[in-house]
Order: C-alpha cells, then sequence, then structure tokens
C-alpha cells in the first residue's frame, strides 16, 4: 500500500540528494502511520475520488497546518501588529513572500541537502532555529511532514478548501477533547494524540489472565507481560533482604533486633506465604506504619510549621495536621474520607475535631499579608496556590499552567482553571479554637519554658527603653525650657507637634535595633505560643475580612458573611485587576467529556463537598489513578507513571496501563483502603524478587521498569536520622504533639536570618535529650531555616509539592555525617552500652566487634571485616590515650553583628540562648575511657557506611 | 545471597531519580553529542557534565547582590527635577498599589550631589569616592523592571526569576547549564551578610534542580561551610585512619553487590570530601594577601572590612575556577534617612567594588568574569507620611539601576533611562527577565536551551522565555 502516491509528482525545488532522503525518510513514515492505527484518510485514489482534493492537500490539511498554527503562526501572522521576523505563515501568499532573512524557504542553499524551511525547523541553521524554545522542538514525525508537504510542491490550499477537508477528515489527525471552552477556538480545536489522553480515560476493564497457580491478580497481570516481553524476572530475595526491605517500606526503620520478624530475618530458611502474609499485617498493624506512609503525604502536601516568606512566622498547631496524616493512614481512614476532610472538614456535620484539622491542608502553602503588600494580590495567591496543590494532589493534574493562558499541552483551558478557584471562591482562613479530641491535651514540655523567657526577654528590652526614652524626652523638654514630660503625657495635654518630644528620643543605632526586635519577636511568639493551645490552621466560608495585614493569629468571626463579597472570573494574565468574566465554580470539564461527572453546586457553602465529592467520584478515572500509582510508588518505590504529581499528555503513559487500571479499581471497590492496596502488592511474588538480574545486566532498564526485580534505594533523609537513632538505642517512639528540636549544626542554628523588619530567633534545641530523639517526622520544620542533615539527604524543600524524593550522591552528605557531633553521640551511646570499661582482653574487643555490628548491621561481622574493625580498634584506643576529648561549645548567647534598617549602620546584639543552658546534654564521647571511645569510632563508622544507607 | 549482576548499569542508575532528571532536562537541551557525553561522564559529579550552548564572553560570574533595593535616585540616575519639587506633596491611590505606592506622597530630593567620571561621562554620585575611578568598566543599566514591590518576592524574582520561592537560582541554573570546573570547591558560592536576606536560602537555592546545584554559603565565622570543619580534637591522621577503615569496610560491602554504581560513587566521595576539608579552607585564608592589596580593598578598616573581606574571598574564589558567586550587601531599605543610610552603606561598599574591579583586571581575569551589581527594584522619588520628616524613599519596582563590568558587557556606556523624577523607566525597558538571558547569554548559555522538566513543562529561568538585550553586550 501507498499512502502519499504524491512521491512521484514532478519535484519542484529538489536535487537527486533531497529526492532519495524523501524516499528513504516515506519509507520509514508509512509504517509508523500503520503502527500507530492513524487513520489518514486518504488512500491510493489520487485525486482523493471522495472528496476531489489532492492527497498532498489533505496531507498539508491534516499534517501540517496544524503545527504551523500552534508552532508557527502565534510570532508569524497571527498577531499583525507583530509579525517576527517580517515572515507570515498565514497563507500561501505570506509563505511565499518570505521574510527579512530570505526570501523563499524553498529554496536548497548550496552545500545542503534540504530546503531551507527543513534545516530551519530542524534548528541547523544558526540564528534562525524553530521554534526558538529548544523544548518546543518539533518531532521528527512533524519535520517529515514538512518534508513530504514540500516535496509534493508545498501547495497550500484556500480557506475554503481547508475548512472543507477538515471537515472530510476530521477525524484523521488525532482526537478533538470536549472541554467548558478555551480562550481560542484554535485551541478548541486542537486535536490530540489519542494515546496521550490515557490519564483521563475511564478505567478500561483489565482482565486478569487466568493461571490457577498465580494467586495474586498483580503477578498474574505481570508475568504474563513479562513472557510478552520475553523477560526473565529476578529470582525471589532472601528472607533478610525482605524484611528489611519490609521494615523500611512501611515503618522507615530497620528490624527490630528481639523482635520476632528479626528472628525471622535471621533464619535461614524462607518464609513460606502465610508467615510472610502475617508478618506484613503485623507490620501495617503498627503505628509505625502512619509515621513513614503520613511523611509521604506530608511530602506532597508541603507541610511544614511556619509560613516562609518576609516574617516566616511559625504556624503554631500545623502539628495538628500533621498527627491527622499519621492518624489517617494508621487508622487507614477511607480514601473518601481522607479527601473530604482536607478539601471540605469545616462543611460536613457532626463535631468531629479532625474534620477541621484536616482542612489544613488548605493552608500549607507558603503565605502571608503584610502591611505592605496588595491585600486582593495576597489573596490571589492564597486562590492560586489552593487551585493548583489541589490539583497536583488529588488529581496529578497541575493547573498553574492555565492560570494565565489555556494549557499549552493538556486539555485545561482558563475556563477550568476559575471555574475550579470558584470553589474556593468563598474559603477563608483562621486559628480557630478546635478540642483537643480522642488524644488529649498534649504534655507540656519544659520547651514551654524557652518560649516563657524569650517572652520576658523581649518584655524587658522594651521596658528598659521606654524608662531610657521617657526619661529622654523629659531631657529634652528640659532643655528647651519646658515642663518636663513624656511624649505621650504631652500628647494627652493635646501639644501642637512642635513641642511634643520625638518618639524615639535618646534612641541610639542598637536602641532601634533592640527595639525592633523585641516588638517583633513578641509577634512571633504569638503564633509560636500557640502551639500549646487547642487550636488549628483552618479554613471556614465567608466574605473576604477586609484586613489590610495578617501579623497574628486570627480566630474565625462571628460574622463570617460580613466583608467584601468577591466574585471569581477569568483573569487575564492571572492578574486580579483584569478580569474578563464572571465564571461559575466547576472542575475539570476534560472528565465530563469523557466520562460522567457529578456537578458541583454553586452555593455558597458547600462547593469544597462537592469537589471532594467529584475527586471521589467512581468513574474519575485521573484521580483513581493518581493514587494508585501512589500507594504503587510509595510499596515498591517506583512509580507505574513516573511523574506521580502530573499525569498530563505530555507524560509517557504508565509502564503497565492495565496494572494501573486494575490497582485503581481494586484501590475502588476496597472501599478506598491505602492498606488493602499495599497488602496486595506486598503479598505479590513481584515485589518480593532480588534486586539482581540472573544472569545478565540489564541495560534497557526493562527489569525495573516492568518490575521483574527490585529498585533498590538510597534511605531517605529521615530513614537516616531515625536508624542512627534506633540502633543505636536512642531512638524515642512516642508519637505526635507539639514539633520537638533536635540540635541542629551549631552555624546553621545560630545563623542570623533577616525577617520582615528585623530578625528572626536562633534555632534552639528541645530541652530533653528524648525529646531530642524522637523521629524526624516529628521534628520542627521552618521553611526559613531548614536543617542542613536533612537538606543534604534531599528532604524536599517544604515551598514545593514532592512526590519523589531525590537520591543524590554528593561529598557533602559525607561531611554531615563523619562531622557531626549529634552523629557521634549516637555512637557514643551505643558504645557506653556495649564496650566493657575493663576489658582490654583481645576476645573481649571481638565481643565488642561482634556487638556493634550486631546493633548497628543486624549481623555478625566476617573475619575479614572482624580483622579490620580490631585494627581500626586499636589505632583509635591509641589515639585516645594520648589525645583528651574536646567538647564541642555549647553557647548560652550569641552576640550578632546587624546592620540597622533606618539608619543603614551597623549595630551589635546579644541574644540569649536559654535553651542551650537548660538542655539535658548529649552522650559526649569525653565521658568514656580510651578503650570505649574507640568503640564508639568504630560505631561511629559502621553508622556511615554503604550497608547502612542502602535498601536492595 | 544472588551473585548476579546487578541491573541496570547504564542508564537509570547512579543517584537514580537526579541523573535521569538530568539527562531528561538537559537532553532536550542540547544536542544528542553532549548528550552521549553527560551518559560518559562520572556518576559522582553529574553537575561537571555541563556544556556552554554557544561561545561565552564570561567564563565566572561575581553578582553583587544590593540587598533591600538601592536608591537608582541616589547612587547612579541623578534627577536634578526632585531639588525644584522637594516636599511637593500628592496623593496617588488605586486599590491595585500597596501602602508604600498611594496615600499621602511627599517628592524627596536627593542629598546626594552627582559628577560625571570617566570618558564615558558616567553619572554617579560623589561619596562614589573609588568607584567613579573604575567608570569606564562599566555598563550602566537604568531600563530594567521587576514584578514586586515587596522585598522577598522581589529578592526571589532577581535570585530565581520566579516571585514565589521553590525556583532554581541563577547561579544554581549556571551551574546545572556549565557544571563545575573545580573538584573540590563548590562552584556556586554565596558570601550572605552575617544574617541571610528574607526569604533565607531559597535565594540560591536548587528548586526544582537536583540539590548539587544549590548555592553554598560560605559563613563569616566559623565553620565556613556547614558541616566542613572536623569534629574537635580530630587530627588529619585521625580522619585518615577513618577513611581508610570505612573504605575497606565499603569495599567489602561491595563485593557483594556487584555493578552497583552507586556504592563506588559513595565510597570516592568519603576520598573527595576528605580533601574538600583541606582545600576550602586554603581558598579562604587570606593571610597570604600582601599588605598593600589588602588596604586597596579597606580590608581591616571599620566601614569597609566585612564587604572587603567578601570581595577579596570572591576574587580567590573565581581565580580558584568556583564558576558562580554572590555576595550580599545591605541592607539598602532606607525608608528613612535616605542620606545617612545610603551615605553609610555606599562607603561600606565602594572602595572594595572599585578594589575588585581594579584587581581582576589586574590579573587579567576581568575579560572573562562577569561582575553584576543589582538590588531586587530601585526606590521611589517620593515617601509616604515618614517622607515628610526623615527623608526617605519606598521601594519602586517600575525604576531601577542594574550595573555591569567586565564579561564581555558593553563597558562605559550607560543604557536605557528613567523619567525626569525617576519614577519609571522609560528608554529600553525591559523585563527583568530579558536582564536573566542577557546574563545568561553572556556566560555562553542560551536560556531557551536551559530547560529543566518539572511539574508538566520545560521551565526556565526567564519564566517563560525572553529577550536578549542587546545593547548591554558588547
Amino acid at each position: 500500500m501507498r499512502l502519499f502516491p504524491t512521491i512521484s509528482m514532478p519535484i519542484l525545488t529538489g536535487t537527486s540528494i533531497w529526492n532519495q532522503m524523501v524516499r528513504a525518510i516515506l519509507m520509514l513514515f508509512i509504517p509508523a502511520v500503520a503502527l500507530t492505527g492513524i487513520n489518514t484518510g486518504h488512500s491510493d485514489a489520487a485525486p482523493n475520488g471522495d472528496s476531489g482534493f489532492k492527497p498532498s492537500e489533505i496531507h498539508f490539511v491534516t499534517r501540517v497546518l496544524p503545527v504551523l498554527e500552534s508552532r508557527c503562526q502565534p510570532c508569524h501572522g497571527r498577531d499583525r501588529e507583530k509579525i517576527k521576523g517580517g515572515l507570515s505563515l498565514m497563507n500561501s501568499g505570506g509563505f511565499a513572500a518570505g521574510g527579512e532573512n530570505f526570501s523563499d524557504l524553498n529554496i536548497i542553499e548550496e552545500g545542503h541537502a534540504e530546503p531551507l524551511l527543513i534545516r530551519i525547523i530542524s534548528r541547523t541553521v544558526p540564528d534562525l532555529e524553530m521554534p526558538p524554545k529548544q523544548s518546543d522542538s518539533l518531532k521528527a514525525d512533524e519535520i517529515d511532514s514538512f518534508r513530504i508537504w514540500m516535496n509534493s510542491g508545498s501547495p497550500w490550499p484556500s480557506q475554503e478548501s481547508i475548512a472543507s477537508i477538515r471537515q472530510l477528515h476530521a477525524t484523521g489527525t488525532g482526537e478533538l477533547v470536549k472541554t467548558s471552552g478555551g480562550l481560542s477556538a484554535d485551541w478548541d480545536n486542537r486535536r490530540y494524540r489519542p494515546d496521550s489522553l490515557w490519564a483521563y480515560r475511564p478505567l478500561s476493564e483489565v482482565e486478569i489472565p487466568k493461571s490457577p497457580e498465580i494467586e495474586n491478580p498483580i503477578d498474574r497481570i505481570l508475568e504474563k507481560t513479562w513472557k510478552k516481553l520475553g523477560i526473565e524476572p529476578a529470582p525471589m530475595a532472601d528472607s533478610r533482604t525482605l524484611i528489611r526491605r519490609l521494615k523500611y517500606t512501611l515503618h522507615g526503620l530497620p528490624p527490630d533486633s528481639g523482635t520476632e520478624e528479626f528472628q525471622e530475618a535471621e533464619s535461614s530458611t524462607p518464609m513460606d506465604d502465610p508467615s510472610w502474609n502475617d508478618l506484613v499485617d503485623r507490620l501495617l498493624a503498627d503505628p509505625a506504619y502512619g509515621e513513614k506512609f503520613g511523611r509521604h503525604w506530608l511530602d506532597l502536601v508541603r507541610y511544614a510549621d511556619s509560613a516562609g516568606l518576609a516574617n516566616d512566622f511559625i504556624r503554631g498547631s500545623a502539628w495538628r495536621y500533621r498527627d491527622y496524616v499519621i492518624r489517617s493512614f494508621n487508622s487507614d481512614r477511607p480514601w473518601k474520607e481522607f479527601v473530604l476532610q482536607q478539601l471540605a472538614g469545616d462543611e460536613l456535620p457532626g463535631n468531629n475535631p479532625d474534620n477541621l484539622i484536616a482542612t489544613g491542608f488548605l493552608r500549607m502553602g507558603p503565605w502571608e499579608l503584610t502591611a505592605m503588600e496588595v491585600p486582593r494580590i495576597a489573596r490571589q495567591k492564597f486562590l492560586d496556590d489552593v487551585t493548583d496543590i489541589t490539583g497536583q494532589v488529588f488529581l496529578s493534574q497541575p493547573l498553574q499552567c492555565a492560570r494565565c493562558h489555556d494549557h499549552k499541552f493538556d486539555p485545561v483551558p482558563t475556563r477550568d482553571y476559575y471555574s475550579f478557584q470558584a470553589v474556593f471562591e468563598y474559603t477563608q482562613i483562621a486559628e480557630a479554637e478546635v478540642p483537643w479530641g480522642d488524644q488529649g491535651e498534649p504534655e507540656t514540655t519544659p520547651d514551654r519554658q524557652v518560649i516563657e523567657k524569650r517572652r520576658q526577654w523581649h518584655q524587658q528590652t522594651l521596658r528598659d527603653l521606654d524608662t531610657m526614652r521617657e526619661e529622654a524626652q523629659r531631657e529634652w523638654c528640659r532643655e528647651r525650657g519646658l515642663p518636663p514630660m513624656t511624649r505621650s503625657e504631652a500628647v494627652r495635654k493635646g501639644l501642637p507637634e512642635g513641642r511634643l518630644p520625638p518618639r524615639h528620643a535618646g534612641f541610639s543605632v542598637r536602641d532601634y535595633g533592640m527595639d525592633r526586635i523585641a516588638r517583633k519577636g513578641l509577634q512571633r511568639l504569638s503564633w509560636e505560643k500557640e502551639q500549646f493551645e487547642p487550636v488549628a490552621h483552618v479554613v471556614y466560608n465567608g466574605a473576604w475580612p477586609d484586613i489590610s495585614s495578617y501579623n497574628s493569629p486570627r480566630r474565625e468571626p462571628e460574622a463570617p458573611w460580613d466583608g467584601a463579597m468577591e466574585t471569581v472570573a477569568i483573569l487575564k494574565g492571572g492578574d486580579p485587576f483584569s478580569p474578563l468574566e464572571d465564571v461559575d465554580p466547576g472542575a475539570l470539564s476534560v472528565l465530563d467529556g469523557i466520562g460522567t461527572m457529578p456537578p458541583i453546586a454553586d452555593s455558597r457553602t458547600g462547593r469544597r463537598r462537592a469537589l471532594a465529592r467529584w475527586i471521589t467520584a467512581p468513574d474519575n478515572a485521573l484521580a483513581l489513578r493518581s493514587i494508585a500509582n501512589r500507594v504503587w510508588l510509595w510499596t515498591f518505590n517506583r512509580g507505574l507513571v513516573e511523574t506521580p504529581n502530573h499525569f498530563g499528555v505530555t507524560t509517557p503513559p504508565p509502564a503497565h496501563p492495565e496494572l494501573l487500571d486494575f490497582l485503581a479499581r481494586y484501590f475502588e471497590e476496597s472501599g478506598g483502603s491505602i492498606k488493602a492496596l499495599n497488602r496486595l502488592i506486598l503479598t505479590s511474588r513481584a515485589w518480593r524478587r532480588s534486586s539482581f538480574a540472573p544472569d545478565r545486566r540489564d541495560e534497557t532498564g526493562i527489569l525495573r521498569s516492568q518490575f521483574a526485580c527490585f529498585t533498590p534505594r538510597r534511605l531517605t533523609a529521615e530513614e537516616i536520622r531515625d536508624s542512627q537513632l534506633k540502633v543505636t538505642g536512642l531512638l524515642n517512639r512516642s508519637m505526635g504533639g507539639p514539633p520537638v528540636k533536635p540540635m541542629m549544626e551549631m552555624e546553621t542554628a545560630l545563623q542570623p536570618r533577616m525577617v520582615m523588619g528585623t530578625f528572626a530567633e536562633a534555632w534552639q534545641p528541645s530541652i530533653r535529650a528524648a525529646d531530642r530523639n524522637r523521629r524526624s517526622i516529628y521534628t520542627l520544620q521552618l521553611r526559613g531555616l531548614r536543617d542542613p542533615f536533612m537538606e543534604v539527604f534531599d528532604a524536599p524543600s517544604p515551598d514545593l509539592s514532592c512526590p519523589i524524593r531525590g537520591q543524590s550522591a554528593i561529598p557533602t552528605q559525607v561531611m554531615a555525617l563523619i562531622n557531626n557531633p549529634s552523629v557521634l553521640s549516637r555512637a557514643v551511646f551505643l558504645a557506653s552500652q556495649i564496650a566493657q570499661p575493663a576489658g582490654t582482653e583481645h576476645n573481649q574487643k571481638e565481643k565488642v566487634v561482634s556487638r556493634a555490628f550486631q546493633a548497628v548491621f543486624g549481623r555478625l561481622p566476617s573475619p575479614v571485616e572482624m580483622d579490620g574493625s580490631l585494627h581500626f580498634l586499636q589505632t583509635m584506643e591509641a589515639f585516645h590515650k594520648q589525645n583528651a576529648p574536646q567538647a564541642v561549645e555549647i553557647p548560652g548567647r550569641v552576640t550578632r553583628h546587624a546592620v540597622e534598617e533606618n539608619t543603614g549602620e551597623p549595630f551589635t546584639f546579644t541574644e540569649l540562648l536559654p535553651a542551650y543552658q537548660l538542655m539535658e546534654p548529649d552522650p559526649w564521647i569525653g565521658d568514656l575511657p580510651p578503650s570505649a571511645r574507640a568503640a564508639a569510632e568504630l560505631i561511629h563508622q559502621l553508622l556511615n557506611s554503604n550497608e547502612f544507607f542502602f535498601l536492595y | 545471597m544472588n551473585r548476579g549482576y546487578f541491573p541496570c548499569t547504564g542508564r537509570g542508575s547512579g543517584p537514580i531519580r537526579n541523573r535521569r532528571d538530568f539527562l531528561y532536562g538537559l537532553g532536550a537541551g542540547i544536542g544528542a553529542a553532549a548528550l552521549t557525553s553527560q551518559l560518559a561522564a562520572s556518576v559522582t559529579n553529574p553537575a561537571k557534565a555541563g556544556k556552554a550552548h554557544h561561545r561565552p564572553s564570561a567564563r565566572r560570574c561575581i553578582f553583587l547582590m544590593m540587598e533591600g533595593g538601592p536608591s537608582h535616585i541616589d547612587t547612579f540616575d541623578p534627577k536634578p527635577e526632585l531639588d525644584r519639587v522637594h516636599l511637593q506633596r500628592f496623593q496617588r491611590g488605586g486599590s491595585d498599589k500597596s501602602a508604600m505606592e498611594s496615600g499621602t506622597r511627599y517628592y524627596v530630593r536627593s542629598p546626594f550631589r552627582f559628577g560625571k567620571f570617566g570618558q564615558s561621562g558616567a553619572d554617579m554620585a560623589l561619596n562614589w569616592r573609588f568607584l567613579s575611578g573604575v567608570a569606564d568598566e562599566i555598563c550602566f543599566y537604568r531600563g530594567c523592571q521587576v514584578d514586586s514591590v515587596n522585598h522577598p518576592t522581589a529578592l526571589y524574582q532577581m535570585n530565581t526569576g520566579n516571585r514565589f520561592p521553590g525556583d532554581p537560582s541563577l547561579g544554581a541554573w549556571v551551574q546545572y547549564g556549565l557544571g563545575s570546573i573545580h573538584d573540590n570547591l563548590p562552584s556556586f558560592v554565596v558570601l550572605p551578610e552575617s544574617s541571610y536576606p528574607q526569604g533565607g536560602a531559597a535565594n540560591w537555592g536548587n528548586g526544582f534542580l537536583p540539590p548539587e546545584y544549590q548555592g553554598t554559603p560560605l559563613r563569616p565565622e566559623g565553620s565556613p561551610v556547614a558541616y566542613l570543619s572536623p569534629l574537635p580534637g580530630s587530627t588529619i591522621a585521625h580522619r585518615r585512619a577513618g577513611l581508610e577503615f570505612m573504605n575497606s569496610l565499603n569495599r567489602e560491602h561491595r563485593k557483594k553487590f556487584p555493578g552497583h554504581e552507586e556504592l563506588s560513587a559513595r565510597i570516592g566521595q568519603f576520598e573527595q570530601a576528605f580533601q574538600m576539608q583541606m582545600s576550602v579552607p586554603d581558598v579562604l585564608d587570606l593571610s597570604g594577601e600582601p599588605q598593600h592589596v589588602l588596604e586597596e580593598y579597606g580590608y581591616g578598616a571599620a566601614p569597609t572590612h566585612n564587604m572587603a573581606r567578601k570581595c577579596l574571598l570572591a576574587r580567590k574564589l573565581v581565580e580558584n575556577d568556583v564558576r558562580f558567586v554572590q555576595l550580599y550587601a545591605g541592607t539598602w531599605d532606607s525608608h528613612d534617612y535616605i542620606g545617612k543610610a545610603h551615605g553609610a552603606l555606599v562607603e561600606s561598599v565602594d572602595r572594595p567594588i572599585a578594589a575588585l574591579i581594579r584587581d581582576l583586571r589586574r590579573r587579567g581575569l576581568l575579560d572573562d568574569t562577569l561582575i553584576v551589581w543589582a538590588g531586587e527594584f530601585g526606590r521611589t522619588p517620593d515617601n509616604g507620611i515618614r517622607g515628610g520628616t526623615a527623608y526617605g524613599r519606598d521601594h519602586n519596582p517600575a525604576a531601577m539601576t542594574v550595573w555591569m563590568a567586565g564579561g564581555g558587557c558593553r563597558a562605559g556606556h550607560t543604557i536605557g533611562a528613567t523619567d525626569e523624577l525617576g519614577a519609571e523607566a522609560v528608554e529600553e525597558v525591559r523585563h527583568i527577565r530579558d536582564f536573566h538571558v542577557t546574563l545568561l547569554h553572556l556566560l555562553g548559555l542560551d536560556d531557551n536551551q536551559l530547560t529543566y522538566f518539572h511539574a508538566g513543562r520545560y521551565k526556565q529561568l526567564s519564566q517563560f522565555g525572553g529577550q536578549l538585550i542587546r545593547p548591554l553586550v558588547a
């Protein structure tokens, strides 16, 4: 079959090389067309008997023109005022006329094989690479379409002919998608490659292959594919590897020595299916599960305990949302309820505190309103934030791209963006009183004293300044022969401005600085002290409260509908001062085009509830695929779709579409139980396979991408810290409550940082050692001051939603372990437990090494390792006998050099650091004798070794 | 234990996500040849794999960030008309204006006198006593505009192109595009003021790029880099013993996992970290600088010492092939007492910056080192109620002066202009994104090719593409 009989047409501009190339390309191109199954709409007959149009014209309209329209015409002719390079590509006349840089796009210049246009769109002509952005480059088959068109004489039919051809051959070039409508007809008429719309289509009916000997449907689906692809899967992994893998996957911790699973790991017999399934159930039931899976969710929603930006105010009660998330994963809260509470908990009946706490989801982005800002812009920022994050988290569809223009790639018009935003039209924020609930009031820790001391310090500063100021004001009066009085006294007497003593009488540069520090410090404390109050960061429905700044916590107003009523409109270029037309609340119309979705109510309240119902509707395939893929990723360490926050048309289809649809359906049918999906995946044979291929390297990566072997990984930042605490015996497993503050690298902790108008307080650790040794999920997360240890191991910035952790390997990671007093102190603690002070005999040292290996790796050392370790112990003991240990200095105060904002002059002040003075010290190496110090050095190395860091 | 080969030693291995992302991003950005070289590049340091898009005029960049927003009107853009309208009161309003741009306003004249300097006759306030001596090395640009009227968002935009936190900074993009030159030094170094600016470390963050591209702040006191200094009491021999033991442990472990590249990569990093602990302090050691050089920078003298130290370090860092150095000086947020506040700040930075330009010139480094001087916005010719008593200036995103020296900029020219009061740019008016495109261009990078796939699209420093400001290029 020849699709393009025009190949024999007279070649107007060709040379023989060009001619041969086109033939060659056509040979390649024809099977490609056949494969994609696109009906090109015409056959051998030339001209096409049905329509009277030549195949080359049809080819132009169906294959070339769409590219011209979407990629070239925006700069070349659509805007008559601004025609780039003087070249219009709106019609044949413009094409023939050429532009400033050339007169004929058909020309084949000397020394080149192809016409100028082809070279330009192949981006091989210097300074004329088109389209200008490399990331917009035309695809090879698009360039081929141009080649074929030019080879056939570059026909360009009239507008009427184009319209007729379009009508006759409408289905030929991809799929039209019906949406609520773009800002231009061109966008509405845009066609999509059918396979690129996979994420929006209804879930397919997956037929589970029949194979009676395989129980788990995941295995049935995968093994059928492996067979088809000729893949030999990796063998099953051994119990020891599997149990460690399972513990980290579900708990983020190493196996617990002395427990049942640990003994199972030690036993050489492979676990049979029933005992494996039992183990999976036991670990799923352990509350550590919520701490690990909750962390995945917190990464997505950008959890932090502070607001970021200029003030970085502490969000005192953000932790209640964090605990809610952990509770939800542990209780396997049905997905519908989980979504509903987070998007619309305040719209639900009843007085379950979790309903309100959950709406903290909508508060997680960085946001503030300062007096310097335009409230309307800050408000718009909030609306844009919740719109986009809701799309990313629940639909794997970022919406931000559609804020200013119809989405460039995905079927999301700007109208949808603002309809989605209208769901949040009356959503306002507050720090509302929410009772403690079943968990009860959190224990009061000594850290509260530190807050109190800081408050006293600031108040004392202000009192001292007032005393000094009042005296200076009286002095000012005396100098002028006026009756001595303070400014406020003078104001009360109604004296004119000329007789009022200056507001800042007697202030030195330092006084100005201290005044700001104290005032700002008290303002910051008003947020921080809410950690201990029965308060939560929530949303409510109401009018915009018409405030110009948001500098202290706000309770829900008594009359929420007093204030400015907003209307959500399509905003030109995303600018809140350029509304185009009002929109009604709605969700993504593309899903309506593909399935049928429940409508969103146009009432003052209940909009978010309706959105949550829309998201969790059984036929919302996009949302179901999104969460199914996430659970698979969290369990398997690799997603079926590798961009879990974006399933749009530019995303390659899932590695295994059938499997994803099966999981999505299974999840829906199991009542939205994440644990049920966990269980299904974890009990599959696929999950239990080795990280090793049997007999060859997997050059193409297909074993991993088809889940025929496990993908190993480095531990995450939290896992590294928590595991070090765990194996050394220091981990405090208590759950929930206000955030704790571990020791932070000292220079970072004391690094002065500016907040609006002044400086933020230093990082001060929790006073009780046990508080500092809690799991990382409970540590204070400040946007403006991130823990460098966590950061260097890829803990994500809370400014962006993070669906997959990075796994970088950089030398600073090594330094963060070796030069870190906190890591050493963990080793010291374990050394104090396992090293016998009196034990100097050789076999005593062997015992120490064995115990250290047993604790850190859960196994005994090999003979080679034993020899190396004994040698190292000896070297270290010799070193420590000659060198007295030096303590890391713990400061009680810090002197800061700062520049005062008003005057631009430098000043110095001293910040008190009560927590460092009050805190229980960490275990210190100096408290051990040299032999035990050597053991601590050994353990310190083990804690940093590759064996500790990688999971197979 | 299975002793098979470790799967997938080629693509998709290494620091898994990052390297693939790295390829994914750059792969679309540069041609197949470059892609192949990246594939061959060391797993341990993907940052080394970069390549310029065109012949650069600058190999390195020193970005002098005048945090807080210096007033163009009081530094490099004289406005005599303000003398005439000084303290005239007027009203400005609008719900789309912030408190700083609305209400009762007073025009405020500049407390500084101006002169013309160099053969080019560049306008500079007379208190730039040293910088005026190198006026002909400088290209002043008065046409730049930004979007934000508030600090952290404006500073983010100057640093990352985006007003909201989370995007990669200019230095991160440059490092991503060009890679590092020096093995044992970070290639994007930040010298902050003693206090971090508003918005914090996100100003030099890697954003959605892998973490190896983030700026490394060098601190003025204590351990210059987090965790760089060894624990107290540790000696080189002590650390060497630890390193050797670690290597033996890791080598034993690697035998069980043949072909797992990350393991070898991490083994290499223990050695590299060991080296960095020595090489970084070496570069930071200023004790070898001759007295006359220290004096030229104003090192050791009260108002200039802090900036002199940073400028000297910047010179030493670029000499050692650190690609991008950003240093902070501020805060220029002079809402009140503009004469006093800007006066003190100019005095503290003038001499060190001039010395830096001369020093680089003498060493033959200025031609391929681009120096950029900018704040996050300019300042208004008027002030709010406070201006009535303590003459100061508010934030102005519509007008500012930024300047460049060296690195192929059009030295000895002043490009663009603001209106007669300095309220708004009126000539060669360009958005900050175009300035970013121009900086990248001078460094051999094409903003349209320097892209990274994130959240569904290829992202770039200019956000959506910009245009080169041709008149700024020599």
